[in-house]
């Protein structure tokens, strides 16, 4: 008993360090991105954007392509499902589906299995590189060298392949639509339109916003973590996107809770 | 004026010691040699001067105002691998601001130029010789223009040529210099004072007579080994 207390206590404690660090680097981010002193703005803009090309523009294909056939495959359920029903629904069945909640965790997703994992591996590869030390030799900060473009670069990333995924969603979901419902296109388009909300692309502007940086910060957070041996790496990416994935699902409850309850 | 000063220093890997009350001071000009055994704490010694650790106990202290006081010569790594050696010699001058992009990159060509290693410079480092990482990381350091310079094993692992080059460059810089090696003849003519770390103990020489004489046996089994 007092075993499994001690064991608690010591999980708590690590909880606890983690959240205490990945604050700190929160306030770290905050402070850079207000007032970047002394720090190349070209520079940082340079990396935020090769950052955001590897995540964003690289994934658009396979993005645009699960964007089709998740959009088609809803809608061709749910007509299934609920045949004999209005038609008037479909226009707002897409946009809840693919513009409120699936566009938005499955980008997420995407992205946490192909730029997480790299930005994990490549921030363990620094460290064990010596790659950070030398920075932090040079008064190179990490937070405002490293971190932030990375930081920048998913976020804008992650707003394109949210922005992807739900325009070739609604196509796809659209053209199932079209076919199995013998609805006009231009009818659907208006129907989808009509059911789009202003709320909706602010949602989608703060999904990115806060489904990015919890993916970069985790990734490069458990990525630095790497101390002494390449073994460590994949732990370290294991790590990342476990609190990647649990950071995005408690970020995407919580915003569901808000924007439908309140 | 002092460049670096450490007092007390006590430097630990988690239970064990490295090293512990070590008292240095080193002043523009100076030219120590750390020298020891593997797992001596040569390199704990400069991270330490480098302010990339700070002492279990005891103090460390740079005292230069320069946004960039310490030049970092490390063995292996320690350059950023997706960029190329001129990108990586120009990054502390851009990011301190010093200079603009094409400013501090024209200005990293002509440092690697200087050291013979122009023809690598717009490979990333993993395609390039060991010679030309190592005169990277001397360009970049001499480019920073510090008061510190903190050199692992410079001249380890290079040809005659790059030996030579780096010889002079190291003559030539005006900042301290603090060099960390387990091979001391390269270094004996170079070396102003020398600085021998053995089992967590420092023993200071003040120059290389005092270093010959000198009847340690640990030290006299580690010159003659």
């Amino acid at each position: 008993m007092r075993g499994q207390l001690r064991r608690l206590g010591r999980s708590v404690r690590a909880f606890l360090r983690h959240v205490g660090t990945l604050s700190r680097l929160e306030l770290s981010l905050a402070r850079h991105l207000l007032v970047p002193v002394g720090y190349n703005v070209r520079l940082c803009a340079k990396i935020t954007l090769t950052q955001a090309r590897f995540s964003g523009l690289q994934a658009a294909p396979l993005l645009a392509a699960l964007g089709v056939m998740i959009g088609a495959v809803g809608i061709l359920q749910f007509v299934s499902l609920l045949a004999g029903l209005a038609d008037d629904l479909i226009g707002k069945l897409l946009v809840t589906i693919i513009v409120r909640e699936m566009g938005p965790l499955i980008a997420a997703v995407l992205l946490i299995g192909r730029s997480g994992t790299a930005m994990a591996t490549e921030l363990g590869t620094m460290r064990l590189g010596g790659e950070l030390e030398a920075l932090s030799a040079y008064r190179i900060d990490p937070v405002a060298f490293v971190l932030l473009p990375r930081v920048l670069g998913m976020v804008l990333a992650m707003f394109a392949s949210i922005v992807l995924f739900d325009v070739t969603g609604l196509l796809g979901g659209s053209v199932i639509a079209v076919i199995v419902k013998d609805i006009s296109f231009p009818l659907l388009r208006g129907r989808v339109a009509a059911a789009l909300m202003p709320g909706d692309f602010g949602m989608t502007v703060l999904k990115a916003f806060l489904f990015g940086q919890t993916i970069a910060l985790f990734s490069c957070y458990f990525g630095m973590g790497v101390k002494r041996s390449p073994t460590e790496l994949p732990q370290a990416v294991t790590r990342a996107v476990v609190a990647s994935l649990a950071g995005v699902f408690v970020a995407d409850a919580a915003l569901a809770a808000a924007y439908y309850l309140a | 004026m002092s460049v670096l000063e450490l007092r007390g220093a006590t430097v630990k890997d988690g239970e064990r010691t490295i090293f512990a009350g070590l008292d240095l001071v080193l002043k523009a000009g100076d030219r120590l040699v750390a020298f020891g055994p593997s797992g001596s704490g040569k390199k704990a010694l400069l991270k330490l001067a480098a302010g990339i650790i700070r002492p279990d106990s005891g103090t460390a202290e740079l005292t230069s105002s320069s946004s960039t006081p310490v030049g970092y010569v490390m063995e292996e790594g320690g350059l950023l691998s997706n960029l190329s050696l001129a990108q990586n010699v120009a990054l502390p001058v851009l990011y301190h601001g010093r200079l603009g992009y094409r400013d501090a990159l024209s200005r990293a060509r002509e440092a690697l130029e200087s050291l013979g290693a122009i023809r690598e410079a717009d490979r990333r480092p993993a395609l390039c010789s060991i010679a030309g990482r190592r005169l990277a990381h001397l360009a970049r350091a001499f480019l920073a223009d510090p008061a510190l310079m903190v050199l692992e094993g410079p001249l380890d692992e290079l040809d005659a040529r790059s030996t030579a080059t780096v010889r002079r460059a190291l003559d030539e810089t005006p900042a301290a210099a603090i060099v960390g090696t387990a091979a001391l003849s390269p270094y004996l003519a170079w070396g102003r004072r020398f600085l021998f770390l053995h089992r967590g103990k420092a023993t200071h020489y003040a120059d290389r007579a005092s270093l010959e004489k000198a009847e340690d046996p640990a030290l006299r089994e580690f010159l003659e080994a």
